[in-house]
């Protein structure tokens, strides 16, 4: 990175830390500090609530996930907006008028205190885990650019999120939300534009290559249960992920409860629901884009520079510099082979489109080979090397093709994202420790005073905690989906949690209690043991926990119930 | 307390339309637009 880059880097970071605290000192009561007083309007909820759930992850993997993959993830999404009509109705009202700061204190009062603390625990392992690979995505891009030890980076960024989470709770959190979704579309705006710029061909041509190399194959409608992204498992498993994300998850919960009214809640969800879709669209059709670019220029053979950089000096150089060699020439066959094609496409020469598709069949072949036998190469050399690069690929091009100034405006829009997600979490962490367990089990009678400190102190004590899982976060392959595979473990089990709460009248405290257990048992089996894809975890642990408990309650009735939980 | 608080639907008047159901339509509404255009998109450029 040059100064410039550095100096709008900087700015930008600075500008954010800086202002979300001052505009967010003095906070006198848990509800101003955790809920940062419910003053926010329905466009601060969406943005933080956008915010949130765009980490890091979302802005380095997803470009990745479509140059290799097409669009197809998109489907992932298409349960949000169900599931924002669903909440909307259902639990959003309730807490309102319940008036609570975290969504488990809703089953205490539902149910009992054990169901409460099972559904915290869940919370804060799988936060506290999905956590750590928040802080650890945009700490490869900086360890990338600037040469630094991963592990020096994520302290830096985790000590600059718990900084102003500290200071200013989730007021600091709100304000800095805003700021950041404004980098993050500027960063991403400008990324897309010098990517078409960028690409050789006319806007026209290189949708035709998109679509003819299947990059803009965004809706699969097969059944296939293993198939990871269909439009059943986004809409039928992704509707069930992102209920118990939105509805359980206290990282989004406490979002939305700060808002002024139920009405100004209320929209920002709606709002949610009307552009995710659209943004996610826009940034994987970045990522065919860039395809389409590397179809046109060669692309390094593997995207990870400090990989292939290990193999200097050893046996191994001097193979793999000749497998760059053919790859640069086979790349540039597949170049005037697409050109040729797209040429006699324009023509309408059906004869010269055929060879010319026969022959561009044959470089990528070649392309594909030659990768293989690169990674193979890199395994060879070190059997532990990371050989999945899906999460290099967008940082690869900023780096190498954006020009000065944008380079550091982008690597601030992924540092933006990633201190938005992360700084909802500690904050959400801290709260849920200290309001479900500490408060409600330690220490009930206390001053406002003594909980914002000891809130304080949880986020300090939490921000070290995912700090320390970012260190082992880099076998996971693509982030994002290590992430949303993480959350579907445990978010199936909350949810039928949550939903025999809200539906199931008859279930009482401890029947819902043993069937999270065993749901949960299952669950973790069914990851271990088949293929079936993750969405459908989340479906699974819904229906087992809601089934077993009105089973269980069914056959044992109120012999069941414990004395105490008589209504 | 054990027992369920009801779920009321609220009767704050939302912006725009008369009724939550308005919005919700909308974005449901979206949603199949999106999946519609989605798919023409992908099979536009083969």
């Amino acid at each position: 990175m040059r100064t410039f880059d550095w100096v709008v880097l900087c700015s930008a970071i600075a500008l954010v830390v800086g202002y979300s605290i001052r505009k967010s000192r003095g906070s006198k009561t848990v509800q101003e500090y955790m809920l940062s007083g419910r003053d926010a309007r329905w466009y601060t909820v969406a943005l933080s609530v956008m915010a949130t759930q765009a980490s890091a992850i979302t802005f380095i993997s997803t470009p990745g996930l479509a140059y290799i993959d097409g669009m197809r993830f998109v489907q992932f999404y298409f349960g949000l907006p169900l599931a924002m009509v669903i909440l909307c109705i259902t639990a959003l009202p309730l807490y309102r008028r319940l008036n609570v700061f975290t969504a488990y204190e809703f089953l205490e009062k539902r149910f009992d205190l054990k169901t409460r603390s099972l559904a915290a625990f869940l919370f804060l392992t799988q936060r506290s885990l999905a956590a750590g690979l928040t802080i650890y995505a945009p700490a490869i891009v900086l360890s990338l650019i600037l040469g630094w030890n991963v592990s020096i980076v994520i302290l830096a960024i985790g000590a600059l999120v718990v900084l102003y989470t500290t200071v200013g709770g989730t007021k600091a959190v709100s304000w800095a939300h805003s700021y950041q979704m404004g980098i993050i579309f500027v960063g991403m705006v400008s990324a897309f534009v010098v990517i078409l710029i960028s690409i050789p061909v006319s806007f026209g041509d290189a949708l035709r290559v998109a679509g003819i190399s299947g990059k803009l194959n965004a809706i699969d409608f097969s059944f296939d249960p293993n198939n990871r992204y269909t439009l059943w498992t986004g809409l039928i498993g992704g509707l069930f992920l992102q209920l118990s994300y939105f509805g359980t998850d206290q990282s989004q919960v406490q979002r939305y409860l700060t808002g002024q009214s139920l009405t100004q809640s209320r929209l920002g969800l709606i709002f949610n629901g009307l552009f995710k879709i659209p943004m996610q669209s826009a940034i994987l059709f970045l990522g065919a884009m860039m395809f389409v670019f590397y179809q046109f220029t060669t692309p390094p053979l593997f995207f990870n520079a400090s990989e292939t950089a290990a193999l200097a000096g050893t046996s191994y150089e001097a193979p793999y510099k000749q497998l760059e060699t053919s790859y640069q020439n086979a790349s540039q066959t597949r170049a005037a082979h697409l050109r040729t094609m797209l040429d006699a496409s324009r023509a309408g020469n059906e004869a010269a489109l055929q060879t010319s598709q026969t022959a561009l069949n044959a470089s990528k072949q070649e392309l594909t080979t030659l990768r293989s036998k690169a990674v193979a190469l890199l395994k060879e050399h070190n059997p532990k090397a990371n050989t999945n690069d899906t999460n290099y690929i967008f940082l690869n091009f900023v780096i190498q093709y954006l020009p000065v100034g944008l380079v550091g405006l982008v690597i601030a829009a992924i540092l933006s994202a990633s201190m938005s997600s992360s700084s909802s979490e500690i904050n959400a962490l801290a709260s849920t420790f200290v309001i479900d367990i500490y408060k409600r089990l330690l220490k009930p009678e206390a001053s406002e005073t003594h909980y914002i400190l000891v809130t304080r102190i949880a986020t300090v004590m939490w921000g070290v905690a995912i700090v320390l899982f970012a260190q082992f976060a880099d076998r996971l392959g693509s982030l994002i989906e290590a992430v949303n595979i993480l959350g579907s473990l445990f978010y199936g089990t909350i949810l039928g949690i949550f939903l025999t709460a809200f539906f199931i009248k008859s279930v009482r405290g401890a029947t819902v209690f043993y069937a999270a257990l065993v749901a949960e048992v299952a669950v973790i089996l069914c990851f271990w043991l088949t293929s079936i894809s993750f969405l459908w975890y989340n479906l699974l642990g819904c229906v087992l926990v809601a089934g077993i408990a009105y089973l269980l309650q069914l056959i044992f009735g109120r012999e069941f119930t414990p004395l105490d939980e008589t209504p | 307390m054990n027992e369920p608080t009801p779920i009321n639907p609220t009767n704050e008047q939302p912006p725009v339309f008369q009724h939550w159901s308005g919005w919700y339509a909308l974005v449901l509404g979206t949603l199949v637009t999106i999946i519609i255009l989605l798919y023409w998109f992908s099979r536009l450029f083969i």
